[in-house]
């Protein structure tokens, strides 16, 4: 299956999407006009490696996000749980640069049960 | 003699305005001054805080104003100014009059919080669903007052006519460097 990549913007992070390797990582900064349009592709390749079982390994290296995008990542994160209580086999990274990232990936990490690693970037 | 756009740069610069913006506020302007707002303050501590507080404002107009242009993008205006020690940054747009007392609930129960009430506000408003229809998570306001530099939102509201009112938000940030 062909690799997702989305170049950075000012307003988006860098997606990379690859389903052979069940590998995905968001990179930058998120305050797109519309976070649900933009986060739309992440939620398509997770159901993708869901129906097929993969181990999915996910990286998040936000700098910073606005408010709309961080119910996108809760999502992500819900979705990630939900694979993971039906078996399904995770690793997540949430690596930080400022305090501000890593309480973030703190409060985000306070209620999933699959290994979720708070990283310096 | 009649005001010129001389007597206009007077004062905006004697009042030490920073940024400032009005008009249709697009996903393009809003990034363009985010990113001047972010490097003319780039030494201060709370810049982050104060881009954040930025963007939420920004998006709010952006999102939910109630004039807009043909392209859909809410009508407003944004301010930052930088005097005396303290930056502050302030919003205003059109609402339905209809909707400022519930914005005027919202706004009054926030600034009776402390920043862990705050927090946890936040957290609990970030794991219900989307407001009907919006592209944001309702939770703007909140970031705005946990970002601000005291966690508090000063703001008033204005009735133009029955139907249109104009919302207007300010935040505080005492300079410090970093």
């Amino acid at each position: 299956m062909e690799k997702v990549f989305i170049e950075r913007t000012k307003i988006s992070p860098e997606v990379t999407l690859d389903f052979d390797a069940g590998f995905a990582e968001l990179n930058g900064e998120s305050y797109p006009e519309n976070s649900v349009a933009f986060y739309k592709p992440v939620f398509n390749w997770l159901n993708e490696v869901v129906s097929a079982k993969k181990t999915v390994h996910f990286n998040f290296k936000l700098t910073y996000f606005n408010t709309s995008s961080s119910k996108s990542i809760l999502d992500i994160i819900d979705l990630l749980e939900q694979y993971h209580s039906q078996g399904g086999k995770i690793a997540a990274k949430w690596y930080y640069k400022d305090e501000d990232m890593q309480e973030s990936g703190e409060e985000f990490s306070s209620e999933v049960t699959f290994p979720f690693e708070l990283l310096p970037l | 003699m009649q005001s010129t756009i001389f007597d206009e740069y007077n004062s905006l610069k004697k009042n030490f305005i920073k940024a400032m913006f009005k008009g249709p506020v697009s996903q393009e302007v809003l990034a363009e001054l985010g990113g001047m707002i972010r490097s003319s303050l780039s030494s201060e501590n709370s810049v982050r805080n104060i881009f954040a507080v930025f963007i939420e404002m920004a998006q709010n107009i952006l999102h939910y104003s109630e004039e807009k242009d043909d392209n859909g993008s809410g009508i407003g205006i944004v301010k930052v100014h930088d005097a005396d020690g303290i930056v502050v940054v302030e919003a205003g747009n059109q609402i339905l009059s209809s909707k400022a007392e519930g914005i005027k609930n919202k706004i009054d129960h926030l600034n009776t919080l402390d920043r862990e009430g705050l927090r946890k506000f936040y957290q609990q408003k970030l794991r219900e669903p989307r407001p009907d229809g919006s592209k944001g998570a309702g939770i703007g306001f909140i970031e705005i007052a946990r970002k601000a530099g005291d966690g508090k939102i000063v703001y008033s509201i204005d009735q133009i006519s029955d139907e249109i009112s104009f919302l207007s938000l300010k935040v505080f940030f005492e300079r410090g460097e970093k």
